[in-house]
């Protein structure tokens, strides 16, 4: 595993292009573009006001940096350096922007979610829609680039329209069953909508792409529901992540609950590996970090060293108890993510902080369980082969395969502590974020498997 | 008496009775009885009478017709009425006896009532109090129903209170969100007409050139068609989609109907090899199984077209035979349990208990022979054990052994000694006899002489006076000449005696040369011969009483005893053997 030398940037604002061939960082008004490889800068641009969000256009020709203070957005070409492109919300003010897939239209949303602006750089036109539903997750495009669900709320009531993205013509538009809706997501294979509820209520609704209902799943009544939806890759599962610390599969044919994989304070099952990372002081001329691989690099004196240990059967895992008396409690499972193969779903417990649960979607059963020192920050699946990365806020960098799990010390002089983490879609390197450096993180590629 | 004298105060003797007699109680003691006595001299008429009346009254008859006032008692009624009026007496004496009884035991009847009564009474208390504190206790279980009930009614009546309450506030809540979004809503319409309406100049997009479509093409207008070719393309999506599910459901189930064919195939495969064995076995199944198999071999042409249809038919073509195979495999699973149980039992019933019989008994024969050699092998071991730890071991078992022999060696020793006694005795004696017989023998040959000299001189004087002598020393002698028959008879014999000590010798001692015996023998012999010829001369006196009590040989017991000097110190036990061997020679 090699690292790259150390790069600023501000406000967590690093991107990979979508053909993995840049790399655009923000440095508070900066916006800087490097050869993935290479790392040299190959453009800079700057904008009008500190940058809050970046966002390359899907072909990477584009890219769009969003200062929603002054309600701006410019856009920049990497094919001309000297294009330019501004987009001035005025007085509706800006809270998000995205790109439409086709890479030629941009979706602002105004304040108070009065609307959401379609712009487009081929033509210069501007379109509305109106009655944006403020919620969770309440814009969404199909894999494919082809539609566009939007919820929408109006006279107390919840709709939804899927427009068809190559015109921006709305082809449905249906009222949903639901009481306050709170995230739509499509299917990665574009065909059916799930439309969840807001966690007051257990309700998760499937909608085709022609607006018919397909099913209706609901685990339980009279207590906070669903926290986080999740779809595999194959479309084959609906993972619904709850209040109640319970992840419930639904399978794509009958839309019924496939099985309900429970978080335990204590494992039990002498099958399931539990990686503990042990943390403990650097000792001169150490030499051992990695604890399955066998992983060059250099090490710094100062800082903590750690492993990981597999405990025996009975593990307690560390609760957090959620405060009853405040809203959005800490618990239950608010993310989840699928392997890129559809091999595992990693898993994590708000008020199991410290946890990650890797279940294997073969046997449907827990696999392993990660239990770090810290918090863990953030977690990502390579997108090519069953790995996931994780990090916790501390100068490690954790990688977990199937053959075993590794914690990597990030050789950085002074602190780097890795807050968050980003896969290059080729799999071999991802990029570091502490609070004000990056740095990448090459992967040594086994033979044979490239 | 008295008592029932003075009870009857009214009496008719008080009456008749002069008041005088009556002050001139206490004068005397010995007049007390006569004055005091019911009847005296001068009322025995009214005594009578009275006694008459008494007794009529009595229905007893009465003790004199005489109404006269005479006083001609008759002694017989009399003391008939006196024995009646005893009888009477005992008989109320009874009936007093037997009615105190009675009153004593109806009062001590009573007593017990009246403690049971009063125990009765104490308990009847005891209930009563004790239903009071139940009666008291349910009255108060009641009162706290009735409160929790009133409570329960108060709760519930709270409970639904509160429940309209929140379904008020719900209501409200919800109907207030409803007008604040609507404002909202309204708000929102206002400001997005206002920023409408305001032109607003801000609201740009600066654009140095356009860029084209990242698809090459240009953008179209919206048009009904596109509208139209928008939904088509929709539901193309959805097709493919579908058409994707359904390819994958074909595949996916063209793979489990191979399962399935493969399923089956294995299974007749598996059932037809078994059913042959069946037909021999059960003829019932052999049709159905014909009529199956012949399904089967028609039913593969058909399922191989079936797998290409795909379609409802093939799939209830496929599972029906699939069903038929299954009831079949499963009927011989059935039927190879129960085969497999009544094989069972069968070899339980039949073979295995008795081979199990024999079994136990070889296994019974066979730890019988396992235990026995133990107990050799052990046995030896201790043994050799006991040879290592102490070979002086040996010896005493073999003392042990011996102590028997050696008993009887000790009894043989005893007897050996007697015997060396007796021989040493016997040697002494026949010393002695020796000895005495070579005096005798001497004496004898003195005698002989002697007598030569006196036949000599006989010869020489015959004479008619002589000749009549001849019978009185002919008598004299006949004594003689009988011992000296015995003793020629005994020379004549001394043979055969001999033979007969020899053998005797030789059982009663063993140990006895038959040589030494044989060489002393004669001696004995003259011995006999010599003893017989002695008493004649030694001991004439004692002769006649022995010879009395015992015949010939007991003479020789005689002279034994008058043997003067050497028989001295013979012992009675001495004379005894030496008896028991003249017996023995005797014979």
């Amino acid at each position: 595993m090699n690292f790259s030398e150390v790069f600023k940037h501000s406000n967590q604002l690093c991107r990979f292009s979508p053909d993995g061939k840049y790399l655009a960082t923000c440095v508070q008004y900066r916006l800087v573009v490097r050869d993935v490889n290479t790392l040299q800068i190959l453009h800079l641009y700057t904008c009008l006001d500190q940058i809050q969000q970046v966002e390359w256009s899907s072909d990477s020709l584009f890219i769009l940096c969003a200062m929603f203070k002054r309600g701006l957005i410019q856009v920049w070409s990497l094919e001309q350096p000297d294009w330019h492109c501004k987009i001035d919300e005025g007085s509706a003010g800006l809270v998000a922007s995205r790109w439409s897939p086709d890479g030629r239209h941009i979706l602002n949303t105004t304040e108070f979610h009065l609307r959401v602006t379609v712009w487009s750089l081929c033509t210069k036109s501007v379109s509305y829609i109106k009655y944006p539903k403020a919620c969770q997750q309440g814009i969404d495009f199909t894999k494919d680039g082809r539609y566009l669900a939007l919820a929408e709320r109006r006279d107390c009531k919840d709709y939804i329209s899927i427009f068809v993205c190559n015109d921006w013509q709305l082809l449905r538009h249906f009222e949903s069953e639901t009481q306050d809706l709170a995230g739509i997501e499509w299917s990665p294979n574009g065909c059916v909508l799930a439309v969840w509820d807001t966690c007051l209520e257990y309700k998760v609704l499937l909608y085709s792409l022609d607006g018919r209902l397909l099913s209706t799943f609901s685990a339980y009544e009279w207590s906070l529901g669903v926290k986080s939806v999740m779809w595999s890759p194959s479309s084959q599962f609906l993972a619904i992540g709850s209040y109640d610390e319970k992840v419930r599969i639904l399978n794509h044919v009958t839309w019924k609950k496939i099985i309900e994989f429970e978080h335990p304070a204590t494992i039990n099952n002498p099958k399931i590996v539990v990686y503990k990372e042990v943390e403990k002081r650097a000792v001169l001329g150490n030499d051992d970090l990695s604890f399955h691989h066998n992983l060059t690099m250099g090490s710094s004196l100062f800082s903590t060293q750690s492993k990981y240990e597999v405990s025996p059967a009975p593990v307690q895992v560390p609760v957090i108890k959620p405060d009853p008396e405040r809203a959005n409690p800490k618990i239950g499972i608010a993310t989840m993510a699928f392997s890129s193969d559809n091999r595992y779903l990693a898993t994590k417990n708000d008020n199991m902080p410290n946890d990650l649960w890797i279940w294997d979607m073969q046997k449907l059963k827990l696999f392993v369980v990660l239990e770090q020192a810290a918090p863990v920050r953030c977690f990502q699946w390579d997108p090519r082969r069953p790995r996931l990365a994780i990090c916790t806020g501390n100068s490690k960098v954790y990688l977990w395969s199937p053959a075993g799990c590794v914690s990597v010390q990030v050789p950085v002089e002074g602190s780097f502590q890795v807050l968050s983490l980003n896969w290059h879609s080729s799999g071999e390197s991802m990029v570091l974020l502490s609070k004000e450096q990056l740095c990448l993180c090459y992967m040594e590629t086994p033979e044979g498997e490239s | 008496m008295y008592s029932s004298y003075t009870s009857r105060a009214t009496s008719p003797s008080m009456l008749y009775t002069p008041p005088l007699l009556h002050c001139s109680q206490p004068l005397s003691k010995n007049s007390y009885n006569i004055l005091n006595a019911f009847c005296t001299e001068e009322n025995v008429v009214q005594c009578i009478s009275y006694i008459n009346q008494e007794m009529s009254s009595l229905g007893i008859p009465i003790i004199s017709n005489g109404s006269n006032g005479k006083t001609d008692l008759n002694l017989v009624s009399v003391l008939n009425t006196i024995y009646e009026l005893l009888q009477l007496w005992r008989k109320s004496m009874r009936t007093m006896e037997d009615m105190e009884n009675q009153q004593l035991k109806s009062n001590s009847d009573l007593d017990h009532l009246h403690s049971s009564h009063s125990k009765v009474k104490e308990q009847l208390e005891l209930c009563k109090r004790e239903n009071k504190a139940l009666q008291e206790r349910d009255r108060q279980l009641q009162l706290k129903t009735k409160s929790l009930h009133n409570c329960l009614k108060n709760e519930k009546e709270e409970v639904q209170k509160l429940q309209n309450i929140i379904a008020s506030r719900a209501t409200q809540y919800n109907h207030d969100m409803k007008r604040k979004e609507r404002e909202y809503g309204k708000l929102k319409e206002r400001l997005h007409q206002l920023l409408m309406d305001k032109k607003d100049k801000k609201l740009a997009i600066e654009v140095l050139n356009y860029v084209g479509r990242s698809d090459g093409k240009r953008s179209v207008w919206k048009t009904e068609k596109a509208e139209a070719r928008n939904e088509g393309e929709m539901y193309k999506v959805l097709l493919s989609d579908y058409e994707h599910r359904q390819k994958d459901l074909m595949v996916e189930n063209a793979e489990l109907k191979k399962v399935l064919q493969q399923m089956k195939k294995e299974m007749v495969s598996i059932l037809s090899p078994q059913k042959h064995g069946m037909k021999e076995r059960i003829e019932d199944s052999l049709e159905q199984a014909v009529s199956d198999d012949e399904e089967d071999a028609s039913e593969h042409g058909r399922e191989n077209i079936s797998l290409e249809l795909s379609c409802e038919d093939a799939r209830e073509q496929l599972t029906n035979s699939i069903r038929q195979q299954w009831r079949r495999l499963k009927n011989h699973m059935e039927k190879l349990d129960n085969q497999a149980s009544l094989v069972q039992m069968g070899a339980q019933n039949e073979k295995d208990l008795i081979s199990r019989d024999i079994h136990e008994e070889e296994i019974e024969k066979l730890k019988l022979e396992i235990q026995q050699c133990k107990d050799l092998i052990t046995n030896q071991q201790q043994l050799w054990q006991q040879q290592l730890s102490c070979p002086c071991d040996d010896e005493t078992g073999a003392l042990l052994r011996d102590c028997y022999l050696l008993e009887e060696k000790e009894r043989l020793k005893e007897e050996w000694r007697l015997f060396d006694d007796q021989r040493k005795n016997f040697e002494r004696e026949r010393r002695n006899f020796t000895e005495a017989a070579i005096r005798l023998g001497h004496e004898r040959k003195e005698f002989e002489e002697d007598r030569a000299t006196w036949l000599k001189h006989q010869f020489l004087n015959i004479t008619p006076f002589v000749d009549r002598k001849k019978p009185h020393t002919a008598k004299s002698h006949s004594a003689l000449s009988t011992g000296l028959d015995l003793e020629k008879q005994n020379l004549h014999t001394a043979p055969a005696q001999q033979n007969k000590v020899t053998r005797h010798t030789s059982l009663s001692t063993p140990k006895s040369s038959s040589s030494s015996s044989s060489l002393k023998m004669p001696c004995t012999a003259d011995l006999y011969r010599t003893l017989c010829l002695i008493p004649d001369k030694s001991s004439p006196s004692t002769q006649p009483k022995r010879s009395s009590l015992q015949d010939t040989n007991i003479k020789l017991y005689s002279s034994q005893l008058s043997t003067p000097k050497p028989r001295l110190s013979i012992t009675s036990d001495d004379s005894y053997i030496c008896s028991i061997t003249g017996d023995e020679n005797r014979l």
